[in-house]
């Protein structure tokens, strides 16, 4: 009896399996891939992927006006931040790579705010050795109208544009082309310098290289392809330049503590001087983490600024209770007499005092009246599935994922119908904190919610919001970046929202909230 | 002396695992493919092919220690990689070579000798075997003899802990210290080799996985002497 | 019949989830479900597996190719793999991979090949899934239910009547060839931590996807892909009637053997039915049955028998069928089995109809088929509505 049994049970799993079991985990598949690699991390070779990174230096968003009023040409192909660095990406130097043409290569990579390529005259000037010998102009001496540091002058140059891509020698022995490709749909170029002159070996042990990195508007008829810039722009050059030596560079990589706006006014219509730019180093040798951390140790007055801060949340969680609470009061009141209901604007403010107040039945309930009447109120869709979503945190796991599944079927039909700004900015944020909150390995959101975040702060910016509401929004969209394992572009959102919290505080009158400059301050920015 | 024993030891020891991987596809065919496998055998063969891959990296230091500061200038991997396409090529024929010389002497002395395992010894061969082509043929397919070679060439594969290895040693001052650096970082290595020991104790039955072993051999011979060696050669690369 | 009725109601399911779910609307979803459950019915109603399975995996292998050349021009505007596309890991990774990339993953916590980790079909880690819970369930059998390569080989060996080339007295020389390379692509992608197979064996470069020839090494590379293509893919399948690539080069076949030990259904050979007549060994396209497996009794193919089902329907004594393996269960439940009796009687048939239908249900054949089918749905449920479509977009754009 026993030994039929010992030989049916195994059976009976097989065919549990078999009619179930296997569809079962073909459905969770995605959940179970995400977690897995949340715990494995693997990763690609990095041969491939241009090597490992050794350094990540951000740049500024929107410092793109060269020395200051500077301004891109009137052609259309020049989108704004096109022009725009935000991040310079250096890999170690890769040898014996397999697969791919060149087995000794040098990745670098900058990235834009925007726009593609077509547009671009990307300049990198590398100062390998740390020696006197090199160059102290640049390869057109007269092109975009600087000089670089006598302390520190070049010894390779690249040049990237549509006319170009080539790697050449300050002492004019090395020229020889590069491949530069485009990503992300022009917002990143890659350049891989091939290493197969025996010259440039001396990257591979190199501690320390110095480079000047900067871009101008391209054009086929300037000199060395640098767009002019006058006092008035044009569809060929840039405007809003007082003198003929104002140096023809949008935006450029300087060393901390150095402006770029003081760096490139530095030239005298008198004395025929240039401005002289200054290199950033670059450490060559094992990978920095050049990102953010989550948590960094803090110095004394840092410390007691989170203190300061730390109690600051309190009273401000405590009064932004009481105003919610008061507010829904006040509006239940005329809400509960007005027994038509056909007050629409008011079912709206009654609805969204609800949900401040965190009353969310009575939201839902409001909303969904909303809704009755209007099915495609962009507004109501995306806060009946933010509350939609609440619902899932106190489900089992199993009904979690269908009622998060339900939530963005609301969110994302508010997102496509909503053209008001207020519409746009209410969709945007309330989807974007719904993927911020849920599993990443469950659902994957988190990518989504970056860009939701950052679209919520370019509508934030155009209709002239606080600078705490971007900066807000530019922090919840890094760390939905860093969730998602983006820690270098995590890296540019966290240093805006830092500077844009510094700018807000030093201007009297703009409130930033305590807790996000707490998270800022723990994760290493601002608070000196 | 200008380094602690422990530098050597450890820079081998966290490259070994690099080291057995580029000997893994030599190596393993190599020894799974004998015949009448002993632990005793088993650990000549691999004692000679460790020797001839000390031997090939005494070599490039002592050329780089030659040449002086000249070549510690840097680190070149465009001519590692040449140098390692060199080795490719000729270790890639010596495989071949043993791979298919028993079968060609075989067919032609009409002697029934057993797979690849012909050892050198002369036994019982007929006097029309005598040639210098058989002479060659029967030492191409001597195991000692490929285990030596191979070693030397997979020496050549030079990595770049290899290469710190090699600066280190060059410039430690004296020739003593620079044997003494790169016999430590050689023995840091060793331990990686140890399973290889466990071979022979794979049962002997296994027919069918010491013909699969000499397949794999003349495989790898084929990819070395043709994708990794001669091409790469001629074309560049 | 009821048996039948029982595993297509569940089959409607798979279907419906993997097929129909979500492209309710689409006519070649339709057209999808309805051919793939009308395949699986008539091998449960004339336990013709084999038939109907190689009609399903020589369609998919057409029309996967329509598709993923199709997606491939959708994402990148070309079937060859771009810079951008290496530089990005965003190459398809395929399953071939496998086996070269696991031990230099263990050691060096990285994947040899440039392709998504996560959030694509073709990721690693999705891949990585799928071998998985096929090779627990139904091990080699990827091979001849899933594998959307192998489909060509299935349709070309078809093709002739009678082999012109005989190769049952080498099976054993063909498996140790393939075994072999297993180990070559496995060491010398260990050895150089790349791709080997990818980079200069691959013959589905030709149906999918391929470097860009920018050098002389990059055009031998493809000769040699064009060559292996045209000669164990074609050439030889069509004189040999064998799935000439699949038994001899195929690494992810070879290693697959290896896993089948996580199976716990393989095919067994009644050797008091068997009359040795050998229709079994020349049936067997996988070179998994050699005279001397028939000769020397040993009651279950060699190890690379990929479950096709061949051998069963060429058997005319009925004596080959899909059956439990020993397990450890089994071998505990024969110990504590009453004395006198035998292991290999089969036990008393239940004397109810439930009871029979219970029985019979949980018989291997069944849940082998059924496993192995759920895995067929899965991996064409995306390609092979979308071939339909782009197929129809062509011709009614032409028609125009």
């Amino acid at each position: 009896m026993i030994g039929k049994v010992l030989s049916t049970v195994p059976k009976i799993v097989s065919l549990v399996l078999a009619l179930a079991g296997i569809t079962a985990f073909m459905m969770y598949s995605e959940i179970i891939g995400r977690s897995l690699q949340s715990v494995l991390h693997l990763e690609t070779d990095p041969g491939y992927t241009g090597g490992r990174v050794c350094s990540v230096l951000y740049d500024p968003v929107g410092d793109d006006t060269g020395f200051g009023s500077l301004t891109y040409p009137t052609h259309a192909s020049f989108a704004p931040g096109s022009l725009d660095i935000v991040r310079y990406t250096v890999h170690e130097p890769v040898y014996q790579a397999r697969w791919v043409s060149e087995a000794e290569y040098w990745q670098l990579s900058l990235s834009f705010a925007a726009g593609t390529g077509a547009v671009r005259n990307i300049r990198v000037y590398i100062d390998a050795d740390g020696e006197a010998s090199g160059s102290l102009l640049p390869r057109d001496k007269m092109a975009e109208g600087v000089a670089f540091d006598p302390a520190v002058p070049w010894d390779y140059g690249i040049a990237v544009n549509p006319g170009e891509a080539v790697f050449f020698s300050a002492d004019g022995t090395m020229s020889f082309p590069v491949a530069a490709t485009e990503q992300d749909g022009g917002k990143r170029v890659v350049i891989r310098i091939p290493l197969r002159d025996r010259r440039l070996h001396s990257l591979y042990t190199e501690e320390k290289t110095r480079h000047y990195v900067y871009v101008g508007a391209w054009t086929l008829w300037a000199r060395d392809g640098f767009a002019p810039v006058a006092k008035r722009a044009s569809s060929g050059s840039g405007g809003g330049a007082p003198s003929a030596f104002t140096p023809k560079i949008y935006d450029i990589l300087v060393p901390g503590g150095v402006d770029q706006t003081a760096l490139l006014s530095a030239w005298n219509d008198e004395e025929l001087t240039v401005p002289v730019l200054q290199p950033v180093e670059i450490g060559m040798g094992a990978p920095k983490s050049a990102f953010g951390s989550s948590s960094v140790a803090l110095s004394p007055r840092a410390r007691a600024r989170a203190a300061e801060l730390k109690l600051q949340i309190e009273t401000e969680a405590s009064t932004a209770r009481e105003l919610s609470e008061a507010s829904y009061a006040a509006v239940s009141a005329r809400y509960g007499a007005d027994s038509s209901g056909a007050d629409r604007a008011l079912i709206l403010e009654y609805a969204l005092a609800a949900f401040s107040a965190q009353k969310d039945g009575e939201a839902e309930a409001a909303f969904d009246r909303l809704l009755s009447g209007e099915p495609s109120d962009a507004l109501a869709l995306a806060y009946k599935g933010s509350l939609v979503a609440m619902r899932g945190g106190e489900a089992s796991p199993l009904a979690a994922v269908e009622i998060i599944a339900d939530a963005y079927r609301y969110m994302d039909r508010a997102v496509d119908l909503a053209s008001a700004p207020d519409q746009i900015i209410a969709a945007r944020l309330n989807r974007a904190n719904v993927s911020r909150a849920i599993p990443e390995t469950v659902f994957g959101k988190a990518r989504q919610g970056a860009e939701d975040f950052l679209a919520a702060a370019a509508a934030f910016s155009g209709i002239g919001a606080d600078s705490a509401d971007i900066a807000q929004a530019w922090f919840d969209a890094a760390v939905c970046l860093e969730i998602a394992g983006a820690h270098e572009e995590a890296g540019t959102w966290f240093r805006e929202a830092s500077r844009m919290v510094e700018a807000a505080r030093k201007n009297e009158g703009i409130h930033v909230p305590a807790a996000l400059e707490l998270s800022l301050l723990e994760r290493g920015y601002g608070g000196e | 002396m200008p380094f602690s024993a422990a530098e050597p030891l450890a820079l081998g020891f966290s490259t070994g695992s690099f080291c057995v991987m580029y000997c893994a596809p030599v190596l393993l065919p190599f020894l799974l493919g004998r015949e009448g496998s002993t632990h005793r055998r088993n650990a000549a063969l691999t004692g000679l092919f460790l020797a001839g891959r000390l031997a090939a990296y005494a070599a490039v230091g002592a050329a780089l220690a030659a040449a002086g500061m000249l070549a510690m200038e840097f680190f070149d991997p465009v001519f590692s990689r040449r140098l390692s396409t060199v080795a490719y090529t000729f270790c890639g024929l010596a495989l071949l070579a043993h791979g298919f010389a028993p079968r060609l002497l075989a067919k032609k002395c009409g002697a029934a000798i057993q797979g690849a395992g012909s050892n050198g010894a002369a036994g019982k061969t007929s006097p029309s075997c005598a040639t210098p082509s058989d002479r060659i043929l029967r030492f191409a397919g001597n195991d000692f003899v490929l285990a030596l070679f191979a070693g030397l060439c997979v020496g050549l594969h030079i990595c770049p802990p290899l290469w710190t290895a090699c600066f280190r040693a060059a410039s430690s001052g004296l020739p003593a210290y620079g044997v003494l650096y790169f016999a430590l970082f050689y023995a840091g290595t060793l331990p990686f080799f140890l399973p290889l020991a466990g071979i022979p104790f794979l049962p002997k039955k296994l027919v069918f996985f010491r013909k699969m072993a000499r397949m794999t051999q003349i495989l790898v011979g084929a990819y070395f002497f043709l994708l990794a060696g001669l091409i790469p050669f001629a074309f560049g690369r | 019949m009821a048996v039948t009725i029982f595993f297509s109601a569940f089959m409607c399911v798979v279907i419906y989830f993997f097929g129909l779910a979500g492209s309710m609307n689409s006519p070649f979803a339709l057209i999808y479900a309805a051919f793939m459950l009308f395949l699986f019915v008539r091998m449960l109603s004339t336990k013709n597996w084999s038939r109907y399975r190689s009609v399903f995996q020589t369609t998919l292998a057409v029309l996967f190719m329509i598709s993923f050349i199709g997606i491939l021009y959708d994402e990148r505007g070309s079937m060859s793999i771009t810079g951008t596309q290496f530089q990005n890991a965003e190459t398809p990774f395929c399953h071939i991979v496998i086996p070269a990339m696991l031990i230099p993953l263990a050691i060096t916590k990285t994947v040899i090949f440039p392709a998504r980790m996560i959030g694509h079909f073709a990721s690693v880690v999705s891949m990585l899934l799928i071998w998985f819970i096929v090779s627990v369930t139904i091990g080699r059998g990827w091979c001849s239910w899933v594998c959307f390569y192998g489909g060509w080989e299935e349709g070309v060996s078809r093709i002739p009547k009678k082999a012109k080339i005989k190769v049952l007295s080498r099976n054993k020389d063909l498996r140790a060839f393939q075994f072999a390379f297993l180990f070559f692509i496995a060491l010398v992608s260990l050895g150089t931590l790349s791709s080997v197979y990818c980079e200069w064996f691959c013959p589905f470069k030709l149906t999918t996807e391929y470097a860009q020839i920018t050098d002389i090494p990059t055009l031998i590379a493809t000769v040699i892909f064009i060559g292996l293509f045209l000669g164990l893919v074609i050439v030889m399948p069509y004189l040999t009637r064998k799935r000439f690539q699949c038994s001899t080069l195929c690494p992810f076949g070879a290693f697959q053997s290896l896993c089948e030990k996580a199976s716990a259904i393989g095919i067994r050979i009644d050797v008091d039915s068997c009359t040795q007549c050998m229709k079994c060994a020349e049936a067997c396209k996988f070179c998994a049955i050699d005279i001397d497996t028939i000769k020397d009794k040993k009651g279950k193919p060699e190890i690379t028998c990929a479950k096709c089902g061949e051998c069963i329907t060429a058997c005319p004594q009925k004596a080959i069928d899909f059956a439990y393996k020993p397990s450890v269960i089994g071998r505990i439940a024969g110990k504590l089995r009453p004395a006198g009796t035998s292991a290999c009687c089969p036990p008393q048939k239940p004397k109810t109809a439930p009871g029979r239908f219970f029985a019979e249900i949980l018989e291997p054949r069944y849940l082998f088929v059924f496993m192995a089918f759920t895995f067929s749905v899965m991996i064409s449920n995306k390609f092979v509505p979308d071939a339909l479509s782009r197929i129809w977009q062509v011709v009614s754009g032409g028609l125009r």
